[in-house]
């Protein structure tokens, strides 16, 4: 019932936004902390592909249930699906050698959570249709 | 489950910016602190902040926040006054003050609050995304 597309490129796109949102948190606890490098997480590419061909070519993909199949499984390499976690050691404008700007992690703060948002609620919407067919309509 | 881990690191900045405020205010109050217990005028405390490091757990060596590792004491000389009829004036009527310059510590509790609202910030959001997540639930 849980293993169509959508509701597992939720759960990897929300756990990677979740995994982000802990590196900004860190790197606003450390806003203070000389010398402290800014962690940066990266996946919008990987998940993109990982979901499949549907963004560059418009069309759907066909199902693939065999492994001896045509076409990529989009399922599995979902679920395989890894964030890239980093540590940017750019130069700093700041003379402690911290390289965090506050601004820059607030609005990425924000931007992480509204991403965050929509994933669950379409996830909601997912458990409201199934709980609609269950109840009958 | 990894949102509230942002909790506790957002937590461990508060804690360590309000150690920060009060150094800053207890520099502040003896910013004109010509004795001490140890002799001498007051020296201005420095809190050091280290980024922490999960020891145990799923991933050690993961950063987890921020701590205080040390309250420092400012080495810098003293600020000296010449001021003869001080009871604590040496011999060339000099008056050795704290080394605490008060334009600096209120640049410091400036970015201190700064910070302490943003961790704060940090923890209504991760609230907020919990609600969204408790959503899925409710359906």
């Amino acid at each position: 019932m849980f293993n169509d597309k959508v509701w597992i490129a939720g759960k990897a796109g929300s756990s990677a936004l979740a995994k982000r949102f802990d590196a900004v948190a860190n790197n606003i606890a450390n806003v203070n902390t000389p010398g402290y490098k800014r962690q940066e997480v990266t996946f919008e590419e990987d998940l993109r592909s990982a979901i499949g061909t549907r963004k560059t070519s418009n069309k759907l993909e066909m199902e693939t249930t065999e492994k001896n199949h045509f076409g990529n499984s989009g399922n599995n390499s979902l679920e395989n699906f890894q964030v890239n976690e980093s540590t940017v050691e750019d130069s700093s404008y700041r003379l402690d050698g911290n390289n965090v700007d506050p601004e820059i992690e607030m609005a990425k703060l924000a931007e992480t959570r509204m991403a965050y948002q929509g994933i669950m609620k379409i996830m909601a919407r997912r458990v409201e249709m199934i709980r609609t067919a269950m109840n009958g309509g | 489950m990894s949102l509230f881990k942002s909790i506790e690191t957002a937590g461990s900045s508060l804690t360590a910016h309000r150690v920060m405020m009060d150094t800053i205010s207890e520099n502040l109050a003896n910013s004109n602190t010509t004795r001490t217990a140890d002799g001498g005028p007051y020296q201005r405390k420095i809190p050091v902040f280290e980024a922490m490091l999960e020891e145990a757990g799923k991933d050690p060596g993961q950063m987890t926040g921020v701590e205080v590792k040390e309250i420092a004491l400012d080495d810098s000389p003293p600020r000296m006054v010449y001021d003869p009829g001080h009871p604590d004036a040496d011999p060339g009527g000099y008056v050795a003050y704290p080394n605490v310059s008060v334009v600096r510590e209120m640049a410091d509790m400036m970015s201190a609050s700064r910070a302490y609202e943003a961790n704060l910030e940090v923890v209504s959001t991760v609230r907020t995304m919990w609600e969204a997540a408790t959503e899925i639930i409710k359906g």
